[in-house]
């Protein structure tokens, strides 16, 4: 554990990274779908004019929904903090199976609010569409949760070729995981939402639909950064190379969901169990075969 | 609830401008232009500009049709449900002032007298722009737009008929509007 100021200044400016990056590299995700579709695209700093102008607007909450305007905020709490805990532990070098089982009851936790969102407004259509994002999360968390386990467990056979073999499966296991829990295409949620007129957020505006957004481009970041932190920041010696891995990492990741998702159709939720369900069951057969190797 | 700075939140607006589209009874020819407007073709998401599925989430509201009276509920619902800075593009000759069909007794005939409901049910409308056409093309939806907002200056001054047409309130408590027949023709004043 690096318990040294640099590190502490280093876990400040990784946490305000966290705060700050995640509406920009929005802006670069919505860059790259547009370059796809050959249009020039939105500004880079479109996102944080949207969060601005959405904050700046009158918060309209129908009668019986106030326990969903509290969830929101509830949630952006949780998000906040649940990046500056990952900042803090890759600065100081805290990866031990304790810190990042800390940072996935966060992630489970964010989750979770996020679908009591839908539960909790008055709005029938808005628990509609929650079922989808309860659905997809029931399927999805128990593949995050088992490849970051299998990760953890991988870390104790390196240096041998089987260690860095199991990482590494383990590790792609977690890239899928941290895709699909990202809400993008073919499972995205809130893209879904206009086209399906019902989803978690359909009641929110102003100020509260800026905080939701926020809180989930923040838990798209964590989702980027955690396969970077579970599996590579072990492995750096020094905080500053940590802290850059996280960034870096993050920010190529995130580009490379974006670019993925973009070249994505949409899928039905209910597909989900098949397809992510065989890509889990392969991957962990193909860990165990090697770990019997 | 906190009180919302209107002259802020419509400088932000410009930069960030979610429409949500009402149908007020439309025969979908500015319909299909308004999604013409939001293809990759015209790409109003370089301006900002980004469709949203619900009234609460939307900024501006691109209404088309002459407003039946059937829709004439919903349509006003879905106008307070939106947020302050509410705005409106009446995209259209059905929704500028009724089209053809402004002294047609299943219609309230256009945005204009739409406002006057509103304002009597206390509904503010922070702004409004007329979109005249049939069908309005996309390049005068994106231009009403930007003027909507104050991004352009409008090209041509405003000038308002004033159809020979009245709203009245039946037993039974149903808005009509009933027309007004006089004698020398319509009644018109600019």
């Amino acid at each position: 554990m690096d318990s040294t100021p640099v590190s502490a200044s280093l876990a400040a400016a990784l946490a305000a990274a966290s705060f700050l990056l995640p509406p920009l590299l929005d802006g670069v995700e919505r860059k790259i779908r547009a370059a796809i579709h050959s249009r020039i695209g939105p500004p880079l700093t479109q996102t944080w004019f949207d969060i601005l102008k959405l904050w700046s607007k009158e918060a309209k909450l129908p009668r019986g929904a106030e326990l969903a305007g509290l969830t929101v905020l509830i949630g952006l709490s949780i998000a906040l903090a649940l990046a500056a805990t990952l900042s803090t532990f890759a600065a100081f070098g805290l990866v031990g199976v304790g810190p990042v089982v800390a940072v996935m009851v966060m992630v489970f936790a964010l989750h979770s609010i996020s679908m009591a969102t839908g539960c909790a407004s008055s709005n029938p259509f808005a628990t509609i569409g929650s079922f989808r994002r309860v659905f997809l999360n029931v399927v999805n968390e128990v593949g995050l949760a088992l490849s970051v386990a299998l990760a953890l467990v991988s870390r104790w056979f390196i240096p041998s070729w089987k260690g860095w073999a199991l990482l590494g499966i383990s590790t792609g296991m977690m890239l899928v995981a941290c895709f699909c829990a990202s809400g993008r295409l073919p499972y995205d949620i809130h893209e879904a939402e206009p086209e399906l007129a019902s989803g978690t957020v359909i009641e929110l505006s102003g100020p509260l639909l800026a905080a939701e957004l926020y809180s989930h481009l923040i838990e798209r970041w964590v989702l980027a950064a955690l396969p970077f932190y579970v599996s590579l920041a072990p492995f750096l010696p020094s905080a500053w190379a940590r802290c850059l891995a996280l960034v870096l990492g993050s920010s190529g990741l995130w580009t490379l969901f974006a670019v993925t998702s973009a070249t994505l159709g949409r899928s039905r939720a209910d597909l989900a169990l098949r397809s992510l369900g065989a890509i889990y069951t392969a991957s962990t057969i193909a860990w165990v075969g090697v770990w019997l190797a | 609830m906190r009180s919302v700075d209107l002259r802020k939140a419509l400088e932000r607006i410009k930069r960030s401008i979610w429409v949500f589209h009402l149908n007020t009874g439309s025969c979908n020819g500015c319909d299909i232009e308004i999604l013409d407007a939001l293809t990759p073709y015209f790409d109003v998401e370089r301006f900002g500009i980004k469709l949203v599925g619900s009234p609460r989430h939307a900024d501006v509201a691109l209404l088309t049709g002459p407003i039946t009276l059937r829709a004439l509920p919903k349509v006003v619902r879905a106008l307070e449900a939106m947020p302050r800075p509410r705005l409106v593009l009446a995209i259209g000759a059905c929704a500028v002032g009724g089209g053809i069909w402004f002294d047609s007794y299943t219609l309230l005939g256009g945005f204009p007298r739409l406002l006057r409901v509103l304002k009597s049910a206390g509904i503010e409308i922070d702004g409004v722009v007329y979109v005249p056409g049939c069908p309005a093309r996309p390049e005068a939806i994106i231009y009403g737009v930007c003027v909507l907002l104050g991004v352009v200056k409008p090209k041509v001054s405003r000038r308002a008929v004033e159809a020979p047409i009245q709203l009245e309130v039946t037993q039974a408590g149903e808005v009509r509007s009933v027309p007004m027949h006089r004698e020398g023709g319509a009644d018109t004043r600019t």
